[in-house]
């Protein structure tokens, strides 16, 4: 709880709407922002985004062209955007027995016949794998929560949200175990800029999912909370030892519940102080 | 021959004491401004500056056959045999002069060099090229070592000593300095690990694909034909292997660069003369530095020379670049 009271406290500074700014720099180097333009726009606005420029944002001091667009030529051999792309692939079966390691990508690199030193393409190491199982996961939740719309459509807002997060964890299922160690990984200085564009990538799917149309300050607050919910359950689910995680599921709905309910008081609060300045109403989705 | 601008010795003392504060980079401006007003005049280097930013092939900015000896330019023939000289005389005092000269950042900059960017795994089969008295490949191999341990741990089994380190200069004299310290490594099966070659970079005496990584320390800038190296690094490693190269490059802050080129120009032959008695060595070490192409002209030549995913990393302001390169 001492998270989500944190990311709170964060949420009632919002009213700036410079406060991730100030408070998370790398996050709004890695996404562009410059003073004026508004914190964290919604998903339309965002610009179009791959992994590994993430990282190359945030690490690289080297020029444009980093061999990204190097593709087959008279020397010949594959463009290094391939080979990557393979890499990642295969080492994803080898998670399991080796965990989100170096290991992993050097297994998988012996697998296409690559020397093992291959997996050094990877700039961030594992981190660079990490967080490809993250846009797997979530672009795996997207098309399962698409294709039971119809269901979801018919729930309540906290369902739909639950619902969401409860898929995206299955989802981890399988890597419980190996999941600490890459969350060490991603907590360590040179990644947290990503993980928390993760995390803002995530919750703002789920969101949408739940119909959320806000352009509001409530905008930033439901996805602050909803970053604390997801996050405070899957450390939850990585300790659970109950049969099919039923100790996390019941987890992720007291949680929500929590949250709606600190929700509702924050919301009101933050329109009260915004309407001090412009009397604009809020027109977020209610909850 | 060559442009020697050694200098007398009473300033040069006080200015090398002030520098080892410099080199932290963290100068104090003040400080900085002060000693570069009274000293900058008189000590700009022999022979300017060029911007070197012609064509990707390293070959470009030599003429006809010859090619730059420090500030100098000398037929290709004669430049190795001029460079072999240089580090035959400095070989006994390579080491202690390494820490002297560049107040032991070398250390550092080599541990993150292996540890970070070629980052070694168990049973690699490693090549040090231009490695000299073996500092770099001793880290290699203790680094393969540990990742053998691990292994072992992880699958509790016995530990394999499957990796091998090359170590291959063109100088048999820095070579035995190497081989001299070999007895008192603190690595497990260090003898049977290393293997020692005297030889040319540019005709390396291994089989195609023999190697999983290559790494060049400081030695890149000795060779006289660039592409003629690189092509033989690319031919040696295996598909995916890795090629990593620590060099100096191109300062690109303005206050350490003058700094840099005062101590390098003046400080550091002085030194060698009074340590290892032997300035006009250690002026073309300087030397050749400032001829050596700046950080993405050299990533371009790498890149033309068939490697793929080059980049490059400054260390302390680019006095030190690390570049790497896969061949895919
Ligand atoms: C400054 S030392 C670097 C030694 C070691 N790698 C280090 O980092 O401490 C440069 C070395 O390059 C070697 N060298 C110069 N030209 C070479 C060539 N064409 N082929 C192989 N080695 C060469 C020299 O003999 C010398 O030992």
């Amino acid at each position: 709880m001492a998270g989500l009271a944190t990311l709170w406290g964060h949420g009632l500074r919002a009213t700036g709407r410079r406060a991730l700014e100030c408070g998370v720099p790398g996050l709004s180097r890695a996404l562009h922002l410059h003073s004026g333009t508004p914190l964290l726009p919604p998903r339309s606005a965002l610009p179009p985004f791959s992994l590994p420029t993430l990282g190359r944002v945030i690490q690289t001091s080297s020029g444009p062209n980093t061999g990204r667009s190097c593709s087959t030529d008279a020397s010949g051999g594959a463009s290094e955007g391939d080979v990557r792309q393979e890499l990642l692939r295969a080492s994803m079966t080898h998670v399991g027995k080796l965990g989100f390691t170096m290991e992993a990508i050097h297994a998988a690199g012996r697998e296409l016949g690559f020397s093992s030193a291959v997996a050094n393409v990877f700039e961030r190491k594992e981190a660079e794998l990490i967080e490809h199982f993250l846009e797997d996961c979530r672009s795996k939740m997207n098309q399962e929560l698409e294709e039971r719309s119809e269901e979801i459509a018919s729930m309540k807002i906290r369902e739909k949200i639950a619902t969401a997060v409860r898929v995206r964890l299955k989802l981890m299922a399988p890597h419980v175990e190996a999941w600490p160690r890459a969350v060490y990984v991603m907590s360590q200085p040179p990644n947290v800029a990503s993980s928390l564009y993760h995390l803002h990538l995530l919750v703002d799917d789920m969101w949408h999912v739940a119909g959320d149309k806000s352009t509001d300050l409530n905008w930033y607050s439901k996805r602050m909370l909803l970053a604390g919910v997801y996050t405070s359950s899957e450390l939850f689910m990585v300790q659970d030892s109950s049969r099919d995680f039923e100790e996390t599921w019941h987890f992720v709905d007291r949680q929500i519940s929590r949250v709606l309910k600190l929700g509702k008081a924050g919301s009101d609060l933050l329109n009260f102080f915004a309407s001090r300045g412009a009397p604009s109403p809020g027109k977020g989705t209610r909850v | 021959m060559l442009a020697g601008r050694t200098r007398a010795g009473g300033v040069l003392a006080g200015v090398a004491g002030s520098l080892v504060r410099a080199a932290d980079a963290r100068l104090p401006s003040l400080w900085a401004a002060r000693l570069l007003s009274t000293e900058a005049e008189e000590a700009t280097p022999v022979g300017s500056r060029d911007p070197r930013r012609p064509g990707p092939k390293a070959d470009d900015e030599e003429v006809g056959d010859s090619v730059s000896f420090g500030f100098s330019s000398v037929d290709r023939s004669e430049h190795k045999g001029l460079v072999k000289d240089v580090f035959e005389k400095v070989a006994p005092k390579y080491d202690a002069m390494n820490d002297f000269m560049s107040f032991f950042l070398h250390r550092h900059w080599k541990d993150r060099f292996v540890g970070i960017t070629l980052h070694p795994f168990a049973g690699q089969k490693h090549l040090d090229v231009a490695g000299g008295t073996g500092d770099v490949g001793f880290r290699v191999l203790r680094e393969i070592r540990r990742a053998e341990e691990a292994l072992a741990v992880r699958r509790n089994a016995e530990v394999e000593s499957a990796g091998e380190v090359c170590i291959c200069d063109i100088n048999g004299a820095m070579l035995e300095e190497g081989k001299k310290k070999v007895a008192g490594l603190d690595i497990r099966d260090a003898e049977r690990g290393l293997s020692w070659v005297e030889s040319d970079a540019e005709s390396l005496p291994f089989d195609d694909e023999s190697f999983d990584t290559y790494t060049i320390s400081f030695g890149i800038r000795n060779v006289s034909d660039i592409d003629a190296c690189l092509s033989e690094a690319r031919r040696v490693l295996k598909r995916g292997g890795h090629f990593c190269c620590l060099e100096f490059s191109q300062v690109n802050n303005e206050v350490l660069r003058q700094v840099y080129d005062l101590y390098s120009m003046n400080v550091i032959p002085y030194i060698g003369q009074a340590y290892a008695g032997d300035a006009h060595s250690y002026q073309y070490l300087v030397e050749s530095i400032r001829k050596f192409p700046d950080q993405e002209h050299f990533k371009e030549i790498i890149e033309a020379n068939g490697f793929r995913g080059v980049r490059y990393e400054n260390l302390l302001d680019g006095v030190v670049a690390i570049h790497s390169g896969f061949k895919l």
